[in-house]
């Protein structure tokens, strides 16, 4: 019967998982691909737009309304001086497309990313 | 002997597009977190046709089987993504059959076949989606492929060792 297994299947095999995996490990030094920025806006205006990298370790403190953590791939509001506190509630941002809103201050937390993300498959 | 081709051709295309009617039937993305993962019984009929007819026959049966289940239940999309796939597939395993036997067996030259399929759909989906996020299912595809090629190459011998019994083959 022509199924016997031979080596040959076998580096086949591994040749296949070590693709997978080799795209996989691609893919996550890549960080999903693409940059990340994220922007502060206030008041409709844009004040800060930091790109977030691996190392990033950063604070923004709008005058002590609104503190903004940037940490690694990451941004959350840390805290804010508004009764409601729904930006901070938001928790932490990890992806592009992603925003914590503070209307009381109208300040806006938002990631984006340079690659338009995929918002539907369809198959 | 040319009629009993065409036939045979026929056949062989008529029970692929069955196999992708039957396949539809075991939604493997329902349980699998990746759309168009599939069963792959359809790369069974182009093994078969690969080991007993010539590489000519199969492209045909390739063709013809992609353009009339994808009028049947699918889009333009899903055309390009199996064409690119099945052609692919196609291509892999004609190369790996020369040195089946020596090398490999079936199971391998299926298995490659079905990572081919899906290297061949994903990049269809890259070009068409002009984004390479697509690439992100591309791990689990191929490492589903293994299980998958395995179980369509045992299918294939399994018919191959019954046909012996029968005339067959132009």
């Amino acid at each position: 019967m022509r199924s016997r297994i031979k080596w040959g299947d076998l580096v086949i095999i591994a040749a296949v998982l070590l693709l997978a995996a080799g795209v996989a490990a691609a893919l996550a030094l890549g960080q999903g691909g693409g940059q990340l920025y994220a922007e502060v806006w206030r008041e409709d205006t844009l004040v800060e737009r930091v790109q977030l990298t691996g190392e990033t370790d950063r604070t923004i403190d709008l005058d002590g309304h609104n503190v903004i953590v940037l940490a690694g791939r990451t941004a959350r509001m840390q805290s804010a001086d508004c009764r409601d506190q729904v930006c901070v509630r938001t928790g932490t941002l990890t992806r592009a497309g992603q925003a914590a809103v503070c209307l009381p201050n109208r300040v806006v937390l938002k990631l984006v990313g340079d690659t338009g993300e995929i918002d539907a498959i369809v198959s | 002997m040319k009629a009993k081709k065409i036939t045979l051709c026929g056949l062989l295309t008529a029970l692929a597009i069955v196999l992708s009617l039957v396949e539809r039937l075991f939604p493997l993305d329902a349980v699998v977190p990746v759309p168009g993962a599939k069963l792959g019984l359809a790369n069974v009929v182009t093994l078969f046709a690969l080991t007993r007819l010539t590489p000519r026959d199969a492209f045909v049966v390739v063709l013809c089987r992609v353009s009339i289940s994808s009028l049947l239940m699918g889009s333009v999309t899903s055309f390009l993504f199996s064409l690119l796939g099945g052609l692919l597939a196609l291509a892999v395993m004609c190369a790996l059959l020369h040195v089946e036997g020596r090398f490999c067996s079936l199971l391998g030259v299926s298995v490659a076949g079905a990572a081919a399929h899906n290297i061949g759909q994903v990049i269809a989906a890259v070009v068409w989606m002009q984004t390479g996020a697509v690439v992100a299912y591309l791990p689990l595809l191929l490492a589903l492929s293994v299980p998958l090629g395995l179980v369509t190459g045992l299918t294939c011998a399994i018919v191959l060792q019954h046909m012996k019994k029968i005339e067959f083959g132009a």
